[in-house]
């Protein structure tokens, strides 16, 4: 067999390169690659995604019209499961609104390891971001930063710190930047699903469009049913109509 | 008994010098009325006399430093040596101005004898910024005597042998007596202790007498004790104003390694830390560091103080900085820390195993290693609350109540207690959402389209916040599930997406 001196060594240097994708971990080659993702509770989802699921450590960007649309649905189950398997805290950077916690302990997601941070301005956020990344203390980050002062180069440092600190970052944004270029792993576009359920029991669901993804190409029209996932609780029993709840 | 007393002779100079950075070799003195009390080995070389006066000592050598003599500032560091030389033993005693006594009997053995023991005390005195000479006697007197002439030795005999040729000047008596001594020719202790009680008595006073039966031991001398502090506070008076954060953080890191050693000696952890930084005009800044955990490593009290130093406002030109330990408590390190998680299997959490597939997920995941030199919980919050404040970080709970915006709150995460989750019973049956919008937002019940309710929400009676509400599940145009609730008079208010 010829065996070209140095190219075993080369080989083996390309492979702790950050940020370097090699043919051999391109998705539907998945057979010999160890998937170490974090379940996301749709199948439909993980199958897409390179590590079937969402990344361990690394930056997600999640990109939606309105807040509400359904995104904390959508990460609910991943973040239920490392919330019960991991020590490690889950924090929230300025959110816009309130992580309810009845219904946080609702979807298993424990209310005790919830960390929510409120910076001040951008500098601070960005400041808090990656130490939340960086020290490695949290499991999970979900943030929200100010769209108009955000640049390329504070996502990257972003993406890399999440690396560093095997932390999935999920960081929020709204529609209008999918056109921009990003250097997060994995880019979703939420859209609301068009055939909206009616039903009261119903919780609706999510079409996703992969705008960029690790070991692929982009992917549109992936359908989310909340209501289809099992690992979720049950949704409530229908409530008879004007059956008052007085405490 | 056996007392090893230390003298410093340079003990105000060397107090005065310790406050400025690297200076300590430049020619100086300490002044007192006018006179040079104290001299440095720069200023004795330039021949610098005790007792000539500052205008002679400055006409010989023009750059020379001068101090004025401190003594509060000479006594406050007097009782912090003497807390630091309670590591070598509990029986220490100070001896102002300049000197400490150590009862060193019981601790011979614990550090090898001695020469061991008085060698560790001598470093550890030299590392504070003070020279010493020692002398180890049966009596406190005899011990203070001999090492104030610095003699150096250990006297384990009765003293009086070991007192001869001891001149007088390096006791205790009053410079009146040592002067009508002098007079009568006697300027050494073996002379005076010499003469017969009776007559020195008459002629010198009890005192006198009563001086020399504790110095030979014929009569015991107790001493009081010092207590060691529960309360850390020093500080730094700087003898020239500083500007800037940065020339700030020299005098911090000596506070912070001094708090470092007196936790370390106590096995104690620090929870709060106040640092107050005065300023030459205007009121003094007072910035606090908290720990979610007790901690006592010097390299995280800078780091977090730096953190709070950025933040603040300080004055332009500072002139002394102190630090205060508060909420000291036993220092414990736990096994969690050192790997920043515990192996907690889902079981142990004692999750309700409320959905079948929770189990699996966890299943699926056995608990992940963090990444090598991961902090825990409490260093990240310490570090975003000295950067952000206390109230920027904050816990997450959930309460026991029917109104939806009674069902939460929030909490400094420094108080993070070990709650269990409550399992609110109040939603039971109902769902929901995952956003909460605080405070409600009116809106107009038109642009939604109604898909379920109403769930009528009536309580609170019993206080002032009674509410009255229908919520329904409702859906906006954009098709996000929304919670919107009617009150009484009609108006509707958005609380919430289901999200």
């Amino acid at each position: 067999m010829l065996q070209i001196p140095g190219i075993r060594a080369t080989q083996s240097r390309l492979g702790t390169v950050p940020n370097l994708w090699r043919a051999s971990e391109l998705a539907g080659l998945h057979g010999g690659i160890k998937a170490d993702g974090i379940e996301s509770g749709f199948p439909a989802l993980d199958e897409a995604l390179f590590d079937r699921g969402w990344p361990q450590g690394g930056l997600v960007e999640l990109l939606l019209d309105e807040p509400g649309v359904g995104e904390l649905s959508l990460l609910g189950p991943a973040l239920a499961s490392i919330s019960t398997s991991e020590e490690r805290l889950i924090a929230w950077i300025a959110p816009p609104f309130v992580p309810y916690p009845p219904a946080l302990g609702a979807a298993g997601i424990d209310v005790s390891k919830v960390l929510m941070v409120h910076p001040d301005n951008h500098a601070d956020a960005l400041w808090t971001f990656e130490q939340v990344l960086k020290t490695g203390a949290c499991s999970a980050l979900l943030g929200w930063l100010a769209e108009r002062e955000l640049k390329f180069t504070e996502i990257r440092r972003l993406q890399f710190a999440a690396r560093q600190g095997r932390t999935w970052a999920s960081l929020f944004r709204p529609a209008t930047a999918a056109a921009n270029a990003s250097p997060a792993e994995l880019r979703l576009r939420l859209w609301p699903r068009q055939r909206v359920s009616r039903s009261a029991t119903r919780r609706g669901g999510l079409r996703l469009d992969l705008v960029k993804r690790r070991g692929g190409w982009p992917l549109s029209g992936i359908e989310i049913d909340f209501d289809a996932d099992s690992s979720l609780p049950r949704p409530a029993p229908p409530i008879p109509d004007g059956r008052p709840c007085s405490g | 008994m056996l007392w090893l007393a230390l003298h410093f002779p340079m003990f105000g100079l060397e107090e005065r010098l310790d406050t400025l950075d690297g200076s300590a070799t430049e020619p100086a003195v300490l002044v007192e009325d006018n006179r040079v009390v104290q001299v440095n080995e720069g200023a004795q070389q330039a021949e610098i006399a005790l007792g000539s006066t500052l205008a002679t000592a400055n006409s010989i050598l023009p750059a020379l430093n001068h101090f004025n003599r401190d003594p509060a500032a000479e006594h406050e560091r007097l009782s912090r040596l003497a807390q630091m030389a309670y590591r070598y033993t509990p029986r220490v005693s100070p001896a102002p101005p300049d000197a400490l006594l150590l009862e060193v009997r019981g601790s011979l053995r614990l550090f090898g004898g001695m020469k061991a023991l008085v060698d560790k005390v001598a470093a550890d005195c030299r590392r504070c910024g003070h020279e010493q000479s020692w002398a180890v006697a049966t009596t406190p007197l005899a011990a203070l005597m001999l090492a104030r002439a610095g003699m150096g030795i250990v006297v384990e005999q009765p003293v009086r042998t070991a007192l001869n040729g001891v001149p007088l000047v390096h006791g205790d008596l009053p410079p009146k007596d040592l002067e009508r001594l002098a007079n009568m020719g006697i300027t050494r202790i073996d002379e005076l202790l010499g003469l017969p009680g009776r007559e020195l008595g008459k002629r010198f006073g009890p005192v006198l007498l009563d001086y020399l039966a504790r110095l030979t031991g014929d009569k015991a001398d107790p001493r009081a004790f010092i207590e060691p502090s529960e309360q850390f506070h020093s500080s730094i008076h700087l003898l020239e104003p500083v500007r800037g954060k940065d020339a700030l953080l020299f005098p911090m890191r000596k506070l912070a390694a001094e708090l470092a050693r007196w936790l370390a000696r106590r096995h104690f952890g620090v929870r709060v830390l106040t640092w107050t930084v005065k300023p030459l005009t205007g009121p003094e800044v007072v910035l606090s560091v908290e720990f979610a955990n007790p901690r006592r490593d010097d390299q995280s009290f800078l780091t977090l103080s730096r953190l709070k130093l950025d933040g603040a406002d300080m004055p332009g030109e500072v002139m002394s900085v102190s630090l205060r330990a508060d909420f000291v408590a036993p220092f414990s390190t736990d096994l969690a820390d050192l790997w920043g998680v515990t192996e907690h299997s889902f079981h142990a959490r004692g999750y309700p195993s409320r959905s079948p597939a929770e189990g699996s997920h966890a299943r699926g995941y056995p608990s992940r290693s963090p990444a090598k030199g991961s902090a825990t919980h409490a260093e990240l919050v310490d570090l975003l609350a000295a950067k952000l404040g206390n109230d920027a970080v904050r816990d997450l709970r959930a309460l026991d109540d029917h109104r939806p915006e009674y069902a939460w709150r929030t909490e400094q995460a420094h108080c993070r207690k070990a709650v269990r989750a409550i399992e609110s019973g109040a939603a039971m049956g109902h769902s929901r959402p995952l956003w909460l919008l605080d405070p409600p937002k009116p809106v107009d019940a038109g642009l939604f389209e109604l898909v379920s309710g109403p769930e009528r929400i009536e309580t609170g009676w019993w206080n002032s916040r009674h509410l009255v509400r229908d919520y329904y599940v409702a859906l906006s145009k954009h098709g996000a599930r929304c919670w919107l609730y009617r009150e009484q008079n009609e108006n509707w208010f958005l609380h919430g997406y289901f999200s």
